[in-house]
């Protein structure tokens, strides 16, 4: 089932001189089995978005329902399913490992859940496999004496092992290197495909976005200011630029091509595409095809 | 989590208090918390407490946010008055089985009572009206005279400064790792006393880790500027005792002398 937010508010501190309202009146559908992306400048309150969904903040005003379920009305145990069901990687999610041992610390998460240390066991192991982290040579490593690309999949591995139905991440491409982040967006896609789940990925970087979501939402001081498929968003080059968001590069070359060749399509994803629309669009001009140059 | 504000925080204003120089607001919280702990009659104290509340008027915060910082002790305030009430012994006024108040536990634990949150009102006073790092200078000004004995009045100044600059760091890093932990399914709210504590592991762990982390860079952030001790340091805002600084001062000393003066001889 969907989550569904309805004319969510939240405010930070209410009724103090720190008083921050930090969303305001969003309203929006996250479908089941898609790849949304969230995107806006730092303060917009894309973070606090994400907690929502999770039940970790309550709006002050609205609703926010996942699984016709409405948030703020869960307490306990109730939330503590609802955090099995969304599952949220903050940043840097390397930072909160605690446990020594790797599988422990991924085990966290599902013994929290009350599950059987045989299900525990299997829940680990897929999430491990999911990472590429092998099991044999990982499970009993001092989680401290890993890399911190290896921390970060140990980390991403505890909240897959919950075997959440949504996953939220807070800029998980943040701090990787070109490799890790292909391989990141990759798993992405490959959970999408493979096991249905819903993915919500908050990031600056719209190439990163583009190469796996489907839809874009695109907030600005606490409200939605564009939402859409990726190449309709990307059509409203100015609004991006105006909220400080930068297209890919591929996608502002291609709108500065535009104004001299006006049938340039500016939103298209991939590189073969980007080619092609330069091509048919400098057939004529290059009179008879870009091989004769 | 730390949703409410911290106790104490800094609250910006344009104020007369807030342009005071720091040792002013030391030296004022210092003479008032004196008198209110001497007073002994209900005079003396009713007069401090009046000129306490002028002050916190003259701050320009409202008095609510006052009371909201002493609500976080309220537990405190109410065990010391219990305390006093059960357990000093005097003339009884009421007696019922092993309970026994008397009249003396009473005044006590009530003087008690508005003695802590006197305190608190004028730590706040304190607090609120002087950033962190003015409040630093501060101490560091008023000590630097024990320099002199060996007493190093830089060192303890940049040490409590740290600290104080890293305490909402340290708050704002809990309250990521707590989120980050409650999102893997921790639950710090339903159960017992010991079952709570367990996750709680899993939050002191890596806020430690980090904070070690934290402390390294900043020591090699400090030696990559050229950072070497107080000797010869200057300072980008230099603290200056003004008129009106010499007008508090002199008033709050004649005010303190005066409920001193009232209370031994009236």
């Amino acid at each position: 089932m969907p989550i569904y937010l309805k004319n969510v508010c939240f405010t930070y501190q209410p009724d103090s001189p720190f008083q921050n309202q930090a969303l305001n009146g969003i309203s929006c559908t996250i479908h089941d089995g898609e790849i949304i992306g969230v995107t806006g400048p730092t303060g917009a309150g894309k973070s606090t978005f994400l907690q929502l969904l999770n039940g970790i903040l309550k709006p002050t005003a609205g609703e926010v329902e996942v699984d016709g379920v409405v948030t703020s009305q869960l307490k306990g145990r109730a939330l503590v399913n609802l955090r099995q069901k969304v599952g949220l990687v903050f940043q840097f999610p390397e930072d909160q490992l605690f446990e020594v041992r790797v599988f422990d610390d991924i085990a966290f998460g599902p013994r929290n859940l009350g599950w059987s240390e045989d299900k525990v066991k299997r829940a680990v192991q897929w999430a491990m496999d999911m990472l590429g982290l092998d099991k044999d040579e990982f499970q009993d490593r001092s989680t401290q004496e890993l890399s911190s690309g290896q921390k970060r999949r140990v980390a991403l591995a505890g909240s897959l092992a919950m075997r959440p139905n949504y996953l939220l991440l807070d800029e998980p491409t943040a701090g990787l290197d070109a490799y890790g982040r292909q391989l990141l967006l990759a798993l992405l896609r490959k959970l999408n495909r493979e096991y249905r789940t819903t993915v919500v990925i908050v990031s600056h970087r719209l190439e990163d976005l583009a190469a796996v979501c489907q839809r874009l939402l695109v907030f600005q001081a606490g409200q939605l200011a564009l939402q859409g498929t990726v190449s309709g968003v990307f059509g409203h080059q100015e609004a991006l630029q105006e909220v400080g968001l930068q297209l890919p590069p591929l996608n502002e070359l291609l709108w500065k091509l535009k104004a001299y060749r006006p049938e340039i399509d500016p939103t298209v994803l991939t590189l073969e595409e980007a080619a092609g629309e330069i091509e048919r669009a400098f057939e004529v001009y290059f009179q008879g095809g870009p091989e004769d140059v | 989590m730390f949703e409410g504000a911290i106790i104490g925080q800094y609250v910006p204003g344009e104020s007369m208090v807030h342009r005071l120089d720091p040792r002013t607001k030391l030296i004022l919280t210092i003479i008032m918390m004196t008198v209110v702990f001497m007073a002994s009659s209900g005079w003396g104290l009713a007069l401090s407490v009046g000129v306490i509340f002028f002050l916190i008027w003259l701050t320009g915060i409202p008095l609510s946010i006052y009371l909201r910082g002493i609500r976080s002790f309220r537990i405190l305030i109410i065990i010391t008055f219990g305390f006093q009430l059960f357990l000093v012994p005097g003339e009884p006024l009421l007696q019922w089985n092993f309970i026994h108040i008397s009249r003396e536990g009473l005044t006590l634990g009530g003087l008690m009572a508005l003695r802590l949150v006197v305190v608190l009102l004028l730590a706040q006073f304190l607090t609120f009206t002087t950033s962190p790092m003015a409040l630093i200078d501060g101490i560091e000004k008023l000590l630097s005279p024990l320099n002199k004995v060996g007493v190093p009045a830089h060192e303890m100044a940049m040490v409590m400064s740290i600290a104080l600059r890293f305490i909402p760091i340290f708050f704002m890093e809990a309250d990521r790792i707590i989120r980050a932990q409650v999102s893997r399914g921790a639950d710090f709210e339903s159960g017992n006393v010991i079952t709570r504590l367990k996750p709680l592991t899993s939050i002191i762990a890596p806020l430690f880790i980090k904070a070690f982390q934290r402390a390294d860079d900043l020591a090699l952030a400090m030696e990559a500027r050229g950072y070497q001790g107080g000797e010869g340091r200057t300072r980008l805002r230099e603290i200056r005792l003004r008129r009106l600084d010499l007008l508090f001062l002199s008033t709050g000393l004649m005010v303190a002398l005066g409920i001193r003066l009232i209370e031994v001889y009236v």
